[in-house]
């Protein structure tokens, strides 16, 4: 209990908050991209969890940066699957989404079922180490709670900041608003509807592979089956939660990491309370927020339908 | 009108073609060996109405094989609970000279447990091995169907409500086994006073281990302080990273990680902070050789052994053929443990290079010593709580 | 109301709303080419694998049709997931998602089995009827939260009930570690399920138990819904809910009956796996039916007949699926990758009423932002 008044206690929630959201930060700016251009990726599991095995299978023989970039590859050729059958070939987003995630899951499965000898090596990497910025990491408090990170979480915050920019400032990023609200109103000026969701879709499955590299390399080092353990729906909870908002769904996944944290801090300091009373913190939090923002939350109006082009 | 029905055309039409698909593969395949469905053995009751396949006999050679059959609950390289029943198996197999087996893995699901098993059996397997509490109620539900196969329900950990007859038997490992000697490890080993303990989910069995650990290492020196924490799940690895890394935070100088997939996150956090830790279920000495210690396992192949020896010449099952339920005399369970050798305390990680507050070799004496005074029969763990 | 004719069949009212110039690409020959081509590639894996496609589909197809003991695991997967599908459906055509069936899967089980504790000396006309209405009640129950915040807070249900499925994921967690674990056991399950209350064999020697017909009961009162006035009342408030509000249809009620009705199917199916299929409960007592009832109801496009053969197209690929790991040694992932890409195959056929329920769904929850904004 008494540890609760320490700053130590919150300034290792807060780190451990961040290295939890690492992945998610990827994952959720990437489906923020598709779901905004109307495209619901429920296969963000599978994109996440091929991602993290081939960022490992090629991280290991090489470095880290090319299995980093394996990772965000292999989600990308996933999400290849969801646009050639939900974009070209309208099949149902809900069906193909859990479709790919159940392929994810079995090829990842599969792959390291048949690569790694019962006893014999499996492929692995050792943890990065931390990069500390200099001074910063020296303020007391903070420099213990947010400025010992990994490569992978600076990043992953680097890439909110552009991801940002993208989504409003660029013609790509209006464009991909327009198609995901109104596509026939979109096409009628113009837009290829079709190219934008695909390019939205292709970014979703990139930073998908890359979230799940960045927890295979960034925090566990070796693999797996399920090993992505739901983070792809947790993904999908923070965007919802974060109202399509590329800054809110890095801040949603941070939120999240930190009161999952929590959850496995306090059962230090509240030993009588069960665990899964602890670990539903996260998602208690995650309902609070959705009951708040629903008051201006507004979902792209074309989210989930496909588009079928006139003739 | 037409839109439904033109829908449903199609997808009947699809229907009708996977069928037709499969049947005519079916057909290609099961031609000439097409077993009249025999006559029931109990005469009338539960008949099998479809023709069993025919027990393929393994080409020349061993036409006599033992037939086994082996359940997981995980992969086969899972480096913990599934591994352990696969590596039994596969040395026993290789022991025996006689054996052929099937091995069947990450069945978890209890929806599906029932119809592998039952297909085991109606292949005319001789043993079927059910490597998990999932498989306890499927075996139950089954057994009496099925006279002529033989179940082991070696899930290790007593299901209240099951049976052992004249083919079921049941196999109990004593759970304090596993993580007392790593208590004892860690008492010696710890630099400072305070052990993280990392579990998987919350559950009384990982609870007990956590207890177990605790009064061994307090028996050491009573004046150790501990620090506990849970993934939620046995798969969730980056949680048990960031649990470990939580406890290391709070000053813990020693991990124990009580089991299962989730210790290679434990491991790997363990190993960047330069912190020792040792295991439960399985050696994490490839993940994390410079701070691993020692690990504890499960050993089947001898138990297995007996089984095939039981099968052959008939002795499996209860003594008296008779159906006893827990609890009862008669319930027919082969106990396992340090002292029969069937729990197995791996050897000190001799290449490791973290710190600890005595050296390796005392650290190998200590555990030498606890071993050999339960297999003396002069220790015995006691069970938590 | 009175001014709009009721002739009950949604598909017939609605076949002509998609009359504007699309291009109808997916027809009936690239439909099959896609099973085909899903069959192509799942045996080339499987070749690549070391294994014979064609006795490993032979497996699959004999795990799912080809004995009674197949043909009644077949069933009684379909049942439930057909339940499940159903009940989704009402919502989908009322224009919500809701993805929470698999919590209400879990809830359902936990309040079928309090309920059966409860009759434990009741006669079993007592205690099987008792305890699937706690079934469907508790499943009601697990919903009733998230229908209220979208009613009243115009909460999206799509989030709110994923996270009311991660609650019954820890609660039922909980439940089997503490309360309701005998005290004798060290792992996480319930007493066996009272037999006063468990559901009988139609046929011994499989697992084609009697609660497989609720099934079919609930097929039939989602065939009497569409047709029904309120039901088609439901089905305007999806397509247009302005419209059906100034018809006098209030939005409130739709939206909370619609996921109330979910919530009770998928209730009912946690019954049904607890008093028929397996006798206990279990942490994994959904299995993933929640999350393929609403694949099922998608695939079936909400309509009676889909969603009928969906579930069943479902029950035997995942029996064949295990089959095919249990008789042909094929591992459990590659036998995921097989049945995953059948599923993809399967998922591609042009379905104009499948196109609009989606559509509808995103247009719905906007014109409620919008008013309330």
């Amino acid at each position: 209990m008494s540890q609760l008044l320490e700053a130590t206690f919150w300034s290792a929630t807060t780190a451990g908050g961040l290295r939890l959201a690492t992945p998610l930060i990827y994952a959720s700016i990437g489906e923020t991209f598709a779901q905004r251009a109307g495209v619901l990726n429920l296969g963000l599991e599978g994109y996440m969890i091929i991602g993290a095995l081939s960022s490992l299978y090629v991280a290991d023989p090489t470095s880290a940066p090319l299995g980093f970039l394996a990772g965000g590859l292999a989600g990308m050729a996933l999400a290849s699957l969801m646009i050639l059958l939900s974009i070209r070939l309208f099949a149902n987003q809900v069906v193909v989404g859990f479709g790919l995630t159940i392929l994810g899951i079995g090829t990842t499965g599969y792959i390291f079922h048949e690569t790694t000898d019962v006893g014999g090596r499996a492929r692995q990497v050792s943890l990065p180490s931390e990069i500390d910025i200099p001074l910063l990491s020296d303020i007391p408090w903070l420099g213990d709670a947010v400025f010992g990170h990994s490569w992978y979480t600076w990043l992953s915050l680097s890439l909110v900041i552009v991801a940002g920019f993208v989504a409003s400032r660029t013609v790509f990023g209006l464009q991909v608003k327009a198609v995901g609200e109104d596509p026939d109103a979109a096409a009628a000026k113009g837009v290829d509807v079709l190219r934008i969701r695909t390019q939205a879709t292709l970014v979703s499955g990139f930073l998908g592979g890359l979230g799940g590299a960045a927890l295979m390399l960034g925090s566990v080092g070796r693999f797996q089956p399920y090993l992505t353990a739901n983070r792809g729906f947790i993904a999908l909870i923070v965007i919802i939660m974060a109202s399509w908002s590329v800054w809110g769904a890095a801040m949603g996944a941070f939120v999240f990491g930190f009161f999952e944290a929590l959850g496995f801090n306090l059962n230090n300091a509240f030993v009588d309370v069960p665990i899964e009373g602890l670990n539903a913190i996260p998602f208690f939090v995650a309902l609070v927020i959705l009951t708040v923002s629903a008051r201006w939350a507004r979902m792209p109006r074309g989210l989930g339908a496909n588009y079928i082009p006139t003739v | 009108m037409t839109q439904r029905s033109s829908f449903l055309f199609k997808l009947f039409a699809l229907l009708t073609l996977f069928g037709l698909l499969a049947a005519a593969c079916g057909n290609d395949d099961d031609a000439g060996v097409q077993p009249a469905a025999e006559p029931a053995a109990d005469d009338g009751q539960q008949t099998e109405p479809e023709p069993e396949e025919e027990p393929e006999p393994a080409a020349g050679e061993n036409g006599d094989a033992l037939r086994v059959a082996l359940l997981l609950p995980g992969v086969r390289n899972d480096n913990s609970f599934s591994q352990a029943a696969y590596e039994g198996l596969r040395d026993a197999a290789a022991e025996d000279g006689n054996v052929q087996t099937q091995v069947l893995e990450e069945i978890i699901d209890p929806t599906d447990s029932l119809p592998a098993l039952r297909d085991f059996a109606g292949q005319g397997f001789d043993l079927i091995l059910g490597h998990g509490i999932e498989y306890v109620d499927p075996i139950q539900q089954l057994y009496a169907d099925f006279p002529d196969v033989a179940f082991a329900m070696t899930g290790g950990i007593l299901v209240p409500g099951s049976v052992t007859s004249s083919n079921v038997v049941d196999w109990l490992y004593n759970v304090q086994d596993m993580a007392y000697p790593n208590g004892v490890l860690a008492a010696q080993a710890v630099i400072g006073d305070t052990i993280g303990i990392v579990g998987g989910p919350e559950f009384d069995f990982v609870k007990t281990m956590h207890q177990s650990f605790r009064d061994a290492a307090l028996s050491e020196n009573p004046d150790l302080n501990f620090l506990e924490g849970f993934a939620g799940s046995f798969v969730d690895v980056q949680a048990a990273a960031e649990v470990t890394q939580q406890l290391i935070d709070q000053g813990a100088n020693f991990i124990y990680c009580s089991g299962d997939g989730i210790c290679i996150g434990a491991a790997q956090t363990a190993s960047a902070a330069g912190i020792p830790i040792s295991v439960g279920f399985g050696s994490q000495e490839q993940t994390a050789p410079d701070v691993y210690l020692a690990a504890t396992v499960i050993r089947m192949k001898d138990l297995y052994l007996d089984f095939f020896d039981q099968v052959r010449n008939g002795t499996f099952g209860t003594p008296d053929g008779e159906v006893h339920a827990v609890g009862e005399e008669g319930y027919t369970f082969y106990p396992g443990g340090i002292f029969n050798d069937q729990v197995e305390v791996l050897p000190v990680n001799t290449a490791a290079t973290v710190d600890t507050a005595v050296g390796l070799d005392e650290l190998q004496a200590a555990l030498d010593e606890l071993v050999d005074s339960i297999q003396a029969g002069e220790f015995s763990i006691p069970f938590p709580g | 109301m009175a001014d709009v004719d009721v002739n009950g069949d949604w598909d017939a009212q609605h076949a002509t709303a998609d009359s504007d110039e699309r291009k109808l690409t997916t027809s009936l020959s690239t439909s099959v080419l896609a099973v085909l081509l899903a069959l192509i590639i799942g045996g080339l894996i499987l070749l690549m694998s070391g294994e014979n496609p064609l006795t490993a589909y032979s497996a699959m197809a004999d795990g799912a049709f080809g004995s009674s003991f197949s043909l009644g695991e077949t069933l009684s997967r379909a049942a439930p997931l057909a339940i499940v599908g159903y009940g989704t459906a009402v919502a989908l055509r009322a224009g919500l998602i809701t993805i929470g069936a698999q919590g209400q899967v879990v809830a359902g089980a936990i309040g079928a089995l309090l309920t059966a504790q409860f009759f434990e000396n009741a006669p079993s006309a007592v205690a099987i009827p008792a305890a699937a209405l706690g079934g469907a009640l508790f499943g009601m129950a697990w919903v009733l939260v998230p229908a209220l915040l979208r009613a009243r807070f115009n909460v999206n249900e799509i989030l709110s009930t994923l996270l009311f499925t991660e609650f019954a994921a820890l609660l039922i967690e909980y439940l089997l570690n503490n309360p309701l674990k005998p005290p004798t056991a060290i792992t996480p399950q319930s007493e066996p399920y009272p037999t006063n209350g468990v559901l009988g064999l139609v046929v011994d020697g499989t697992r084609f138990h009697f609660g497989v017909f609720a099934a079919c009961a609930i097929g039939l009162a989602f065939v009497w819904w569409v047709r029904s006035d309120r039901g088609f009342s439901y089905d305007l408030y999806g397509e247009n809910p302005s419209l059906a509000q100034s018809l006098g249809i209030s939005s409130n009620r739709v939206i909370i009956n619609s996921l109330l009705i979910s919530g009770a199917a998928a209730g009912l199916v946690g019954w049904m796996q607890a008093a028929g299929l397996l006798q206990r409960v279990y942490v994994q007592i959904a299995s993933d039916i929640g999350f393929f009832g609403l694949v099922v109801a998608f695939l079936g496009g909400a309509t009676a007949g889909g969603v009928l053969v969906a579930a069943l197209l479902f029950g035997a690929l995942q029996s064949g699926g295990l089959a095919m790991q249990s008789s042909e040694g094929i591992p459990a992932s590659l036998s995921d990758i097989v049945q995953a890409l059948l599923l993809l195959g399967f998922s591609i056929r042009y379905a104009p009423q499948i196109i609009r329920l989606t559509r509808r769904v995103g247009a719905n929850f906007t014109l409620i932002g919008k008013r309330r904004a």
